[in-house]
């Protein structure tokens, strides 16, 4: 029984020991500087709760590690005047916000929550409606930014900015965002190992996602559809693109993907459809597409004569107004084992591969790289007769662009 | 026979179009960088070339004019250069022969050449900090790397 009052105070000394390490819960409502202030009184590691209403601030600092939950309906307005969060540390965790109305300014990329020079931060399940950029990381490293939706309505080609937009970062996990809107959807620039998983971006002035300079990247399972000029990835190595939806990005300088300089990359199990121009390539280097499906577009491909090491195995290409398109003779590119809906041959050993090559290229689609503008005629009896002719005395296309197993039957994919 | 007169009449209106020799409005979010692909959206940083037979070639970024003429194309077809005038990009392009030019990293142009033109050296100054190079002329662009 003498043990009891040393545990009693054992235990005691263990809860004020708990008491101190547990990080608070604080609520926040909506009135004037509400959110700067309860960061400044907040210590690290605490819970803000902001409480549903309108909070009309800006340019909000975020310098230690504090979750920040919106319960209900917070809506966080920057009213044009500024940037809403800055998160200058580690770990922030910013979640269940609306966050509004940025300034637009041409000196400062004005972002609702922009990441500045931190790690581990995590934005999940906000709303960013009307700003210039919504997310928008700089030197930022192993960040999650999921189940967000990036909205703006506003139209401003000049300083319009994307919707999540990282710029020297590495290592950020990007997924289950929807996208509209923005200039550009997602827009990487000299970012490294990261992820793009499962995001919807549509209807974007520009482009859906936009690489520059990012290597050994993945994505996969997104859908790009209706952009201005679907998706491009540039001056890149190591790009993975798997399981992606392409469709409907329609215009005179719009393709379903836009791939330059782009070395070392797989592009696997995607889908294009209905583009002006499935995959356009220029500079490529040991790319290979495999295992996709060209459905309803003007040119399935344009392979321009600077690609080299580029393999096309095992596509289907299904009713596009040209399967291939190019702009040489040479061809340091293989096409082999695709099935091509317009090849007319046949299979005598029944091993459901064509017995003579296939050529993708039509002469229509050589003379049209040549004069654009000569695609008036398309489909005059004019042309009918130069597609007669040229098969039967091949002299214009490019002999050496051929499929020599081309297969017989839609592949599965 | 309606149709080929409407054809010809178009071939008409496109050869007249395409016989002057001057500056052609860039269609921004709708004209594609004749280097890099890329559409051109940004306003500060486009610039355009007219060749002697007045097409033009328009860029979003002076890094891809540069590197395009570096590539020898059109090399004594050309006119007149133009390039946007980074403190007034709805306004008048300027002459690119005569525009002086910053770099820096804080221009963040569309295609990391980053470099900004002004009318005039002094007027750069709002741009701030993070200037690497200038004020350059046009000889001293053909010899930096980009």
């Amino acid at each position: 029984m003498k043990n009891v009052p040393v545990f009693l105070l054992l235990s005691a000394a263990l809860l004020l020991e708990t008491q101190a390490g547990v990080a608070a819960a604080l609520k926040v409502y909506p009135t004037a500087n509400s959110i700067r202030n309860a960061i400044q009184a907040a210590g690290a590691g605490d819970t803000l709760l902001l409480q549903p209403g309108t909070y009309r601030e800006h340019d909000i600092v975020i310098p230690k590690r504090l979750v920040i939950t919106g319960s209900g309906r917070a809506v966080i307005d920057g009213e044009h005047k500024g940037q809403v969060f800055i998160i200058t540390a580690d770990a922030v965790t910013i979640q269940g916000l609306q966050v509004q109305n940025t300034g637009i300014s041409s000196v400062t990329d004005m972002a609702g929550i922009r990441i500045a020079n931190a790690k581990y931060v995590a934005v999940r399940n906000n709303k960013l409606v009307n700003n210039t950029y919504g997310i928008y990381l700089q030197n930022a490293e192993g960040c999650t930014i999921t189940g967000n939706i990036i909205h703006s309505g506003v139209q401003n080609e000049v300083n319009g900015g994307n919707g999540i937009h990282a710029w020297k970062c590495g290592r950020l996990f990007i997924k289950n965002n929807v996208v509209s809107g923005q200039r550009d959807g997602i827009y990487f620039e000299f970012v490294t190992d990261s992820r793009i998983i499962a995001n919807r971006s549509h209807d974007n002035d520009r482009y859906g996602l936009h690489f520059m300079f990012s290597h050994n990247n993945e994505y996969f399972g997104n859908t790009f559809m209706d952009n201005g000029a679907g998706v491009a990835v540039m001056f890149s190595k190591g790009v993975y693109m798997h399981d992606n939806e392409f469709r409907h990005n329609w215009g005179d300088a719009s393709y379903g993907l836009l791939l330059k300089e782009i070395a070392d990359s797989r592009i696997v199990h995607n889908r294009f459809t209905k583009n002006t121009v499935g995959i356009h390539m220029e500079g490529t280097t040991r790319v290979a597409v495999q295992h996709n499906l060209f459905q309803d577009n003007g040119w399935a491909l344009r392979v321009m004569a600077s690609c080299s090491g580029s393999n096309f195995v095992e596509n289907n290409f299904i009713g596009n107004s040209f399967d291939v398109a190019t702009n040489g003779t040479e061809m340091l590119n293989v096409f082999s084992n695709n099935y091509w809906d317009k090849y007319d041959g046949y299979d005598l050993d029944k091993n459901n591969i064509g017995d003579v090559p296939y050529y993708p290229v039509s002469v229509y689609a050589v003379i049209t790289e040549k004069i654009p503008s000569a695609m008036i005629l398309y489909r005059s009896f004019f042309t009918g007769i130069i597609e007669q002719v040229e098969k039967v005395m091949p002299s214009v296309i490019p002999d050496k662009l051929k499929d020599d197993r081309p297969a017989m039957k839609k592949l599965q994919l | 026979m309606q149709r080929s007169m409407l054809i010809c009449l178009i071939a008409a209106g496109m050869g007249l179009a395409a016989c002057k020799q001057e500056f052609q409005p860039v269609k921004y979010g709708y004209d594609a960088c004749t280097y890099c692909k890329m559409t051109v959206m940004d306003k500060r940083f486009a610039a355009e070339i007219v060749t002697k037979k007045g097409r033009t070639y328009v860029f979003d970024d002076m890094a891809c004019l540069l590197s395009y003429m570096k590539a020898g194309e059109n090399g004594r077809d050309i006119a007149a250069i133009f390039v946007s005038n980074y403190n007034n990009p709805e306004g008048k392009f300027l002459d690119a022969y005569q525009a002086v030019y910053f770099r820096g990293e804080a221009f963040k142009s569309p295609m990391n050449g980053n470099y900004a033109a002004f009318a005039h050296g002094s007027a750069a100054a709002p741009a701030g900090g993070g200037l690497q190079e200038g004020p350059l002329n046009w000889n001293d662009l053909q010899s930096t790397k980009h």
